[in-house]
């Protein structure tokens, strides 16, 4: 994920959150107003003169800027944790999506190998069963190549490297824990 | 003794309680976020799902708050008004309410599972740290006259007048027990079976016998008493019978679920 993205992900956070601060100190002197208003108007319905502030302290104008500083860096204080948590988040995520690819890749190569040595394995096999069956033929005295001890002779000279790439396979394997 | 004067106490021209709920506010909201972000939880989306804790625990705060004046009032032997239920405060207790309907609401709209709510609980005493310091700065929740080791000399208003005289700085010594409080739940939090420690509960549990047995050291009896018991002692004690009703609750259906394999 690239820097231009986290710094976009932070400041959509920022542009989210931090004017709820400011709506928050904006709502709390409105609030205050409209309590005031309606205690007021309380009063004068049940006729009572024993008349407190509801809030006092909301209507005092000397913290009015100190309060819009207070609430609306206190919210830009949470956007940014949370943008940076978010960012954060998203690259995990962008890591473990590209991890899970690799790792289908490498079970998709391990599988073509393990086909291929499959293959390869019953064609031994084949050529086995076939020499035992012609066992009991007489061989010349001649050396006399035919093609089926041409292909016997192709087909054992390929052990070795059918093998070594069951070797390699099974290597993988125990080395990845099993997760072929 | 030190002295301390809560009369137009304010930090940064900023009321002293306004100021402390505020850290406290951004101290609990960051750590929320980020132990939402450690326990593997999607990020916090949506722009208007975190109104619904925020106004429902300053409604329930100015409720129960009501309430205590009505129970204040009951205590006194006086007719409840309406001015007996209005000119109150806001009560921990309400607000804590509030704030877990309010969540509980959010979690199933995020559809969240149950264990996210022990995350809401665990920053819950963090926040009421701060909060307590800032009613200590407001002259509110004040402890008994004391003259003894750690008593403060305390200016506040009492009653509509300014009083000043040695108190035990109960406030003070809440706030330490919240910190601790927090610490505690934060360390099984952060194990790895946090799912199995019920940390809700655990926390409405010792906080509740923490505040019954605080309130016997509380100054201040506008807050309503009845029969010596206030009414935030009778709060901690209904949440004694919930935690153990919830209890009960569990062992009887694991009890009956064996019940039902082995048959």
């Amino acid at each position: 994920m690239n820097r231009s993205k986290v710094f976009s992900i932070i400041w959509s956070s920022l542009k989210s959150i931090v004017p709820i601060g400011f709506f928050i100190w904006a709502a709390i002197y409105v609030g205050g107003i409209v309590i005031e208003i309606l205690y007021a108007i309380c009063l004068i319905c049940t006729c009572s003169s024993n008349h407190n502030d509801a809030i006092p302290f909301l209507w005092s104008w000397d913290m009015f800027y100190s309060l819009f500083v207070f609430f609306t860096f206190g919210a830009f204080l949470i956007a940014l944790v949370k943008g940076f948590l978010q960012a954060k988040s998203a690259i995990n995520l962008e890591m473990e999506k590209q991890r899970n690819d690799q790792t289908e890749q490498a079970i998709a190569q391990r599988r073509n190998w393990a086909a291929e040595a499959r293959r390869s394995t019953q064609t031994l096999l084949q050529v086995i069963n076939h020499t035992i069956q012609n066992a009991d033929i007489k061989l010349s005295q001649e050396y006399l190549t035919s093609s089926a001890s041409e292909e016997a002779g192709r087909e054992l000279t390929e052990i070795a490297v059918i093998l070594g790439q069951l070797d390699a396979v099974a290597d993988e394997i125990n080395g990845n824990g099993g997760n072929a | 003794m030190c002295n301390f004067n809560t009369v137009r106490f304010s930090i940064l021209n900023i009321p002293g309680y306004l100021f402390f709920t505020g850290l406290g506010v951004i101290f609990a909201s960051c750590a929320f976020l980020y132990l939402i972000f450690k326990k593997g939880y999607p990020p916090i989306t949506g722009k208007y799902t975190w109104i619904i804790p925020a106004v429902s625990t300053a409604v329930f705060s100015r409720i129960f708050g009501c309430l205590s004046g009505i129970y204040a009032a009951i205590g006194r032997g006086e007719t409840v008004t309406l001015s007996s239920a209005w000119e109150t405060g806001i009560v921990f207790y309400g607000g804590l309410f509030g704030y877990l309907l309010g969540f509980e609401v959010y979690r199933r709209i995020k559809r969240l599972d149950r264990a996210a709510r022990d995350i809401a609980a665990t920053v819950i005493p963090l926040f009421h740290c701060f909060a307590r310091a800032g009613c200590f700065c407001a002259g509110c929740c004040y402890g008994r006259r004391w003259e003894g080791p750690l008593s403060v000399n305390y200016t506040n208003v009492s009653g509509g007048q300014i009083v000043t005289c040695p108190r035990i700085p109960v406030q003070l010594l809440e706030s330490g027990f919240d910190l601790m409080l927090f610490g505690f739940l934060l360390v099984l939090l952060l194990r790895d079976n946090w799912r199995e420690k019920h940390i809700t509960r655990l926390y409405l549990l010792l906080y509740s016998v923490w505040r019954f047995l605080i309130e016997f050291l509380r100054g201040d009896e506008l807050r309503g008493v009845i029969h010596g018991i206030s009414f935030s002692q009778s709060i901690s004690v209904l949440i004694w019978i919930g935690v153990a009703a919830v209890f009960v609750a569990e062992r009887v259906r694991r009890f009956s679920d064996r019940q039902t394999t082995i048959s």
